[in-house]
């Protein structure tokens, strides 16, 4: 029965004040005919999730403390989330880079890394990347089309695709350039994941931007624009099916317990908050452990930045980042080169992997020490003699190594745990695509489209 | 240019103080049948700052005011070990000795390409003029203003040359760069980049599809006015001997009656 | 605008004309009554030659007229009007100068000024049509010609030397068409390739020496041409088969009617003495120092053929009634009859001296009615048909 404008509208509650549950109630609000009651209950006193830009105490100078760049698609096809920062208005700005400092000095392209590493290593780089082009088009990428060579766990792990890498300098080179991006090691990912974020550097099959001013400009702009109710710092304990055959979210909050019901509920939520919610009922208990059985392999990344007095580097080294060696590789940001014009410096150390995790266990003193012993030698002594104040965020298990699983489940199962008996619980999440705020995107638009199109079939239910 | 540039160091090469020894200068001929001076300076443990410097400045020496609009010259680049300055007449690059090579296939290459696009430039401004003042043949054509056609012919044969020409530097603009990176790949993109080849070479194109349409308008109208104008002349001469059928039958009739 | 070479020729069409015109009307049959009556035609006299040029440089100035007005940005329908009000002016004019200069049962003579009229009535309909046109039509005008005059048996009207009719529809239009003085056919041609000459070679006022020197070539090729084809006719045409009838094919040069031989002539000289004189005297507007004429004349020389040109019309009006009235004056008077003295009024050469006395004294004359403002038949025509 389509659904009049005098039918009751949906309630609905969205767990997880991220990315992913922004951008759900965002395009609900939108796309639905009868716009929902929307009430999206978030655990912490920020929404965002792992959008962060804050600021310095020193001097105001915003830095990235969560994700940093975002992935341009539109040289292959739409980017919807590129063209949602575009209608919000803000202002985006390129990033570009594509070196890597090996023994003090920079390896930015084939010539450099032939004088450096020696013309077969060259050579089997040349010889790897278009093997990688062939096993995985722009399109195939793009659409994360099933490529049988690649998906599936029976082929192995992304290090049987390194070993077939005859040189073993060019095979160093691929691991320390891409470690920071896949924030695993090669053994613990798929061939298919370890290859996409080595091909992500090929500008054929993506470029990295960011919002000029700070990422999470884009989560300010959006909440800034939804109708929906934000409850910050109430923590979602469980999740079931009442008597009337709504789903009921138990929440926890400063005031004590409650239980709300919903015409449909969605989980935003990042696999480990997901492990800890309760689920009523033997079935959707059974269904969302199948889904976070599938879907729990956790990534983890060390963000170091540190503000300088002066952007000391400029001249030698004039990229938005590089990568660095150390730390089985670690990506490097010049993030003032977002703002050329002012005179201070912010550089920012991405770990991934299991160097994120044990240096995440150690002070940050130490931390920022190691950090800045990474920098090539022209770079060190400047840094610790500029330096004005240092930052650490760590994001342990915040993303996926394994976005999808070992092999990706269709997208209606991979957003609906239990279609049989909980047919309006969705999941939403980057862990779901591919660990980043595209994947999110095209998770929230998936779940939108789906419940825009079950509110037209039927009304709410009143309350 | 040629893709293996003839490489022929000046007799007496004119240095400029201060670049280090071992620099030297070598003239490259150029499409338009000109010729491109490259400085290589061969680079040292780190650029000295007078080097740089006194690199710019010869390559500074030869620009010519406003010669690309908007455009300051040189452009300077600072890529992975790798400086350039760059002129339409004169570049210099310090960079160690083994990217020489390198560097001047990416310069004569790029320099080819920005004269192309700079010379299709020259070719659109100059047909604007034209295109004013051909406006209304656009609309129609009178018998009086026929005897235009053979001057618009050579308008309309000239920009389509250089919308064919535009067309052929367009495959050669848009082509990706190699990956992985290598440096002349990255020169020229950096290059292309500052020069804003990509834009210029889209404004060149809306242009062209301006006055291409123009002046096939007017071809259109010309051809059109042409046939009509047969037509017309056909038409006449049937009403002609109409008449003069009319004429002599009336002639016939009159003559009779008169007697 | 005016050319220089086109004011000297239409000049010397006017003095040919008032020559001719006296020597004929005063003393075409005085020395030849003996004879039979046949017209008189002295070697020293310009016979023909006069309203070939005349006509043909109607067409030219027309053209010329044409360019003025469009550069001036005068509206289309104003210039159809403007074209239109002139012919039916000229035709009317030369109606009623047949009444009142020759007589009443001259009516319908058909003479140059219907011709006139009739052409500009033509060139209205035509100037908007590619220049092929107006010549073809006046190609047609003249191939169709004997054979009219074939059917209207011309020589029934001709049986005096000059065009004799009844009152009838049937003859007024057969002069009309084909029999009278100056019929349509052959006679249309002349003034369609003067326009289309105008069109051509006149086109631009502005133009250099360089196109003014390919016009003239253009002009005096063409004549040449013409008149090589005209020493053919010629010779075709003594040549005689007993095949043709002498409607069809009068032997050699005759202007009544107009023979092959006399139409290509008379063209081909229109052609050289147009040609020769762009090329010599005419310079553009405004002058340009780079484009000087080859030939420059005084200017007091130069304004007395302008003033003689502009006032063409006039003269022609003045001059037939100068010498045509008082001859029937004096024939009423004397004999009863205005026509008693018709051509046979005096010598040849004292009708020319007159002649030559009357066109001395047209120079002057229209100078002091210039400076006094006095209306002239062509001032009247453009106030009565230029308004509006």
């Amino acid at each position: 029965m389509p659904q009049h404008l005098s039918d009751t509208p949906w309630d609905i509650g969205i767990l997880g004040g991220g990315p992913g549950g922004l951008l759900t109630a965002r395009m609900l609000e939108q796309t639905a005919a009868v716009p929902p009651s929307i009430s999206i209950i978030e655990a912490s006193d920020r929404v965002g999730g792992k959008v962060l830009t804050s600021m310095f105490n020193a001097l105001p100078v915003p830095y990235e403390a969560g994700a940093a760049e975002l992935y341009d698609y539109s040289a292959i096809d739409e980017d919807p989330l590129k063209q949602l920062i575009a209608d919000l208005g803000l202002p985006i700005q390129p990033l570009d880079g594509s070196s890597l400092i090996h023994n003090d000095r920079l390896i930015g392209n084939l010539d450099d890394l032939r004088a450096s590493l020696g013309s077969e290593a060259a050579a089997a780089l040349v010889q790897f990347h278009h093997r990688g082009r062939d096993r995985l088009s722009p399109r195939e990428f793009y659409e994360a089309l099933p490529v049988p060579s690649l998906d599936g766990c029976e082929g192995g792990s992304f290090e049987t695709l390194l070993a077939s890498i005859q040189s073993p300098a060019a095979r160093r080179y691929v691991e320390r350039f891409i470690h920071s991006d896949l924030a695993t090691e090669a053994s613990r990912t798929s061939r298919r994941y370890g290859l996409e974020n080595y091909l992500m550097n090929d500008p054929a099959y993506m470029q990295l931007y960011c919002v000029a001013g700070g990422n999470e400009q884009l989560i300010e702009a959006i909440v800034s624009r939804l109708s929906a109710q934000i409850e910050r710092q109430v923590r979602a304990i469980s999740v079931g099916r009442g008597a009337d055959g709504r789903l009921t979210v138990e929440t926890e909050s400063a005031g004590g317990r409650s239980q709300r019901s919903f015409d449909a509920v969605v989980l935003a939520l990042p696999i480990e908050p997901l492990k800890h919610l309760h689920f009523q009922g033997d079935g959707l208990h059974t269904a969302m452990q199948r889904h976070i059985a599938h879907h729990d392999h956790p990534a983890d990344y060390l963000r170091v930045s540190i503000l300088f007095d002066k952007a000391f580097w400029r001249g030698r080294w004039d990229d938005a980042y590089c990568m660095l060696e150390d730390f089985d590789g670690c990506c490097l940001y010049d993030e003032s080169a977002r703002d050329p014009a002012e005179d201070h410096g912010v550089l920012g150390w991405l770990l991934g992997g299991e160097a994120a995790v044990a240096w995440s266990q150690r002070p940050d003193a130490e931390i920022v020490e190691a950090a800045i012993s990474a920098l090539p030698s022209w770079l060190r002594e400047p840094a610790r003699h500029h330096q004005l104040e240092v930052r650490v965020h760590r994001w342990i298990g915040a993303v996926s190594s394994l976005p999808g699983g070992w092999q990706p489940l269709p997208l209606d199962r991979r957003h609906q745990p239990d279609a049989t008996d909980h047919p309006t619980l969705f999941v939403v999440g980057d862990y779901l695509f591919d660990s980043t705020l595209n994947g999110v995107h095209d998770s929230a638009e998936y779940v939108a489209d789906w419940l825009t199109t079950l509110m037209l079939d039927r009304p709410g239910s009143p309350a | 240019m040629n893709a293996d540039s003839t490489v022929a160091p000046l007799a007496t090469p004119v240095l400029p103080e201060g670049v280090p020894a071992g620099s030297r200068v070598e003239l490259l001929p150029s499409a338009d049948g000109g010729s491109h001076a490259l400085l290589l300076v061969p680079a040292g443990t780190g650029e000295s700052p007078d080097v740089v410097e006194a690199a710019r400045c010869w390559v500074a020496e030869s620009v010519a005011a406003d010669s690309r609009g908007p455009i300051a010259f040189p452009v300077l680049l600072r890529l992975y070990n790798v400086e350039l300055a760059w002129s339409p007449t004169r570049s210099a690059a310090i960079a160690v000795e083994e990217r020489f090579a390198t560097i001047r296939d990416a310069v004569v290459d790029f320099t080819n390409l920005e004269a192309e696009l700079h010379g299709i430039e020259t070719g659109i401004a100059e047909a604007w003029p034209n295109y004013e003042a051909d406006l209304s043949f656009a609309y129609g054509f009178t018998e009086a203003t026929l005897g235009q056609r053979e001057r618009l012919l050579g308008r309309y044969a000239q920009v389509m040359s250089l919308h064919g020409r535009l067309a052929r530097l367009t495959r050669r603009i848009t082509q990706p760069a190699p990956q992985p990176p290598t440096l002349a790949g990255q020169i020229g993109e950096r290059l292309r980049e500052r020069l804003r080849v990509e834009e210029r070479d889209e404004a060149a194109d809306g242009e062209l599809e301006v006055l291409c349409g123009h002046y096939d308008a007017c071809g259109q109208r010309a051809s059109d006015y042409t046939i009509a104008r047969r037509e017309n002349m056909l038409s006449w001469t049937i009403i002609i001997l109409l008449v003069i059928e009319t004429l002599l039958f009336a002639a016939d009739l009159l003559a009779s009656a008169g007697t | 605008m005016r050319h220089l070479s086109i004011d000297i020729l239409r000049t010397a069409a006017i003095f040919m004309m008032v020559v001719v015109h006296f020597v004929e009307n005063l003393s075409a049959t005085y020395e030849t009554q003996a004879s039979g009556g046949h017209p008189l035609n002295p070697w020293w006299l310009p016979a023909g030659l006069a309203a070939p040029l005349f006509t043909l440089l109607t067409g030219v100035s027309y053209a010329i007229w044409l360019g003025v007005q469009q550069r001036r940005g005068v509206a289309d329908a104003a210039i159809s009007r403007r074209t239109v009000r002139r012919g039916l002016f000229l035709l009317g004019l030369g109606v009623t100068f047949n009444v009142l200069v020759w007589l009443p049962e001259d009516t319908f003579n058909w003479d140059v000024l219907t011709l006139i009229g009739t052409a500009m009535l033509m060139l209205a309909m035509v100037r908007h049509v590619p220049l092929p046109v107006p010549v073809g039509i006046g190609l047609a005008a003249t191939f169709v010609a004997p054979v009219l005059r074939s059917i209207a048996d011309y020589p029934a009207y001709w049986q005096n030397y000059h065009f004799d009719y009844d009152f009838t529809l049937s003859d007024v239009t057969l002069g009309f068409l084909a029999v009278g003085y100056f019929p349509v056919c052959p006679w249309l041609l002349y003034p369609l390739v003067g326009f289309v000459v105008g069109r051509t070679v006149f086109r631009d006022p502005t133009s250099s020496a360089a196109t003014r020197t390919v016009g003239s070539r253009t002009l005096l090729t063409l004549g040449g041409l013409l008149l090589s084809a005209a020493a053919v006719a010629s010779l075709l045409s003594l040549l005689q088969t007993t095949v043709t009838s002498e409607s069809w094919r009068p032997p050699g040069w005759t202007m009544f009617p107009p023979s092959p031989s006399y139409l290509l002539g008379t063209l081909a000289a229109g052609f050289l003495l147009l040609g020769s004189l762009h090329a010599l005297v005419d310079m553009p507007t405004p002058p340009a120092a780079s484009s000087r004429p080859r030939v420059v004349l005084p200017p007091r020389i130069t304004a007395y053929f302008n003033r003689i040109s502009r006032h063409s019309l006039s003269i022609y009006l003045l001059h037939h009634v100068v010498h045509i009235w008082p001859l029937w004056v004096y024939g009423v008077a004397m004999a009863g009859e205005p026509t008693a003295h018709w051509q046979s009024f005096m010598p040849a050469w004292a009708a020319a001296i007159l002649a030559l006395a009357f066109y001395a004294v047209c120079g002057p004359l229209f100078a002091w009615l210039d400076e006094r403002g006095f209306p002239t038949a062509e001032s009247v025509m453009r106030w009565v048909c230029d308004e509006g």
